[in-house]
């Protein structure tokens, strides 16, 4: 299922990209500028989950977990699933979760 | 960014200043015209001035964001509400200022103000979706039961108070019913949404959920005078009803310079 781990960060990156257009276009363009001056999405082969979350939650609060759990969504989709989670694990526990799994394959 | 971060701070404080200096002004002109002979022009002209400046804004919104997205429709959905209250308040300026006489109850302008509930309710729900996470479920709990009793007593005190006589008063005070039924349905997500603010440079302040609450405020208001023809002083429920467009105006105003950033900042 990982193959490889940058193209993890594209899977990711993706995911994270159509999560915000769900939004609307406007919107996402607004949240893209923002992390993309927080230098959140400057390196193109990673992605720092926590720090993109934390930014999210300092731009638009509530509205971070509802993008955490649409992106998690996405990724489901591109086959991210399958992986023994906590019940109560959030959208941002699994997308960790599995990222670390695709660093270390 | 941390210049942009402070840039948001600041006009977060201009707009509540602003909000604050547009309520006072246009409700002082209803307080101090109240009970004089123009009490029904600054009335009505204020209430349609501020909900066609609402109007003005959502439509701008909907243009420069399109309809894509949870947004795009929440804000459209927004503007069609708008657009129904207008329509409402300019009808029953029309009686009041054209026909020189009481609008009826009901009238068309009800029909309206009715029909507004629907996209009101998209709005207000759709947004709650991005603007309500994390909202613990004693918390719901709470504010249902507590909208359930608020409910219950109001319709037994419009019921009780009712003096509707004639063939419609079955039908008035069916309508009298109506509105505060919807107005606690959105109420409920407008007052969660409240006790989950304060988070978010560009969220903080719930400005629509917060109109809302004024709306449902001033409708308690309106309501209970409809069915007790009550003929004295209204001017309070007038000034209530021009904060709350007031506050949706501002909504707006931060929506759309927030959340739709402008293509020459984008490019920077």
């Amino acid at each position: 299922m990982m193959q490889h781990s940058v193209d993890n960060v594209a899977i990711l990156r993706q995911a994270i990209d159509s999560a915000i257009e769900s939004l609307g276009g406007p919107i996402h363009k607004t949240i893209t500028w923002y992390m993309n001056s927080k230098g959140v999405f400057s390196d193109s082969k990673k992605i720092d989950i926590d720090s993109f979350y934390s930014n999210l939650k300092e731009l638009v609060g509530p509205g971070a977990d509802l993008i955490m759990e649409e992106t998690w969504q996405h990724l489901q989709k591109q086959g991210f699933a399958g992986h023994n989670f906590e019940p109560r694990s959030s959208p941002l526990e699994k997308i960790q979760k599995v990222m670390k799994i695709g660093e270390s394959a | 960014m941390q210049q942009s971060v402070l840039n948001i701070a600041k006009e977060r404080r201009k707009l509540i200043i602003g909000l604050v200096a547009a309520i006072i002004i246009v409700d002082a002109m209803v307080f101090l015209t109240a009970g004089s002979d123009i009490e029904e022009y600054t009335g009505d002209i204020s209430r349609i001035g501020t909900v066609a400046g609402a109007v003005v804004m959502s439509v701008i919104i909907v243009s420069r964001q399109k309809l894509s997205g949870l947004f795009g429709r929440a804000y459209l959905s927004l503007a069609l509400g708008l657009a129904l209250w207008l329509a409402a308040e300019v009808i029953w300026g029309y009686y009041e200022l054209g026909l020189g006489v009481e609008t009826p109850f009901p009238s068309i302008a009800d029909g309206f103000w009715i029909a507004s509930y629907v996209p009101f309710g998209y709005h207000l729900f759709g947004t709650a979706k991005f603007f309500g996470k994390g909202v613990k479920k004693s918390t719901i709990a709470v504010v249902c039961a507590a909208a359930a009793i608020f409910l219950y007593f109001y319709v037994q005190a419009i019921i009780g108070v009712s003096e509707l006589e004639g063939p419609d008063a079955l039908v008035s005070l069916a309508i009298s019913i109506a509105y505060p039924v919807f107005d606690v349905i959105l109420l409920i997500p407008a007052v969660l949404m409240v006790t989950n603010a304060g988070k978010g440079q560009l969220t903080s302040i719930p400005w629509i959920f917060i109109g809302w609450i004024l709306m449902a405020i001033a409708d308690s208001l309106l309501g209970i005078t409809a069915v007790t023809n009550f003929t004295g002083e209204v001017f309070h429920i007038t000034m209530t009803y021009n904060a709350t467009y007031l506050c949706f105006t501002a909504g707006l105003l931060w929506y759309n310079k927030q959340f739709i950033m402008d293509e020459k900042k984008l490019a920077k």
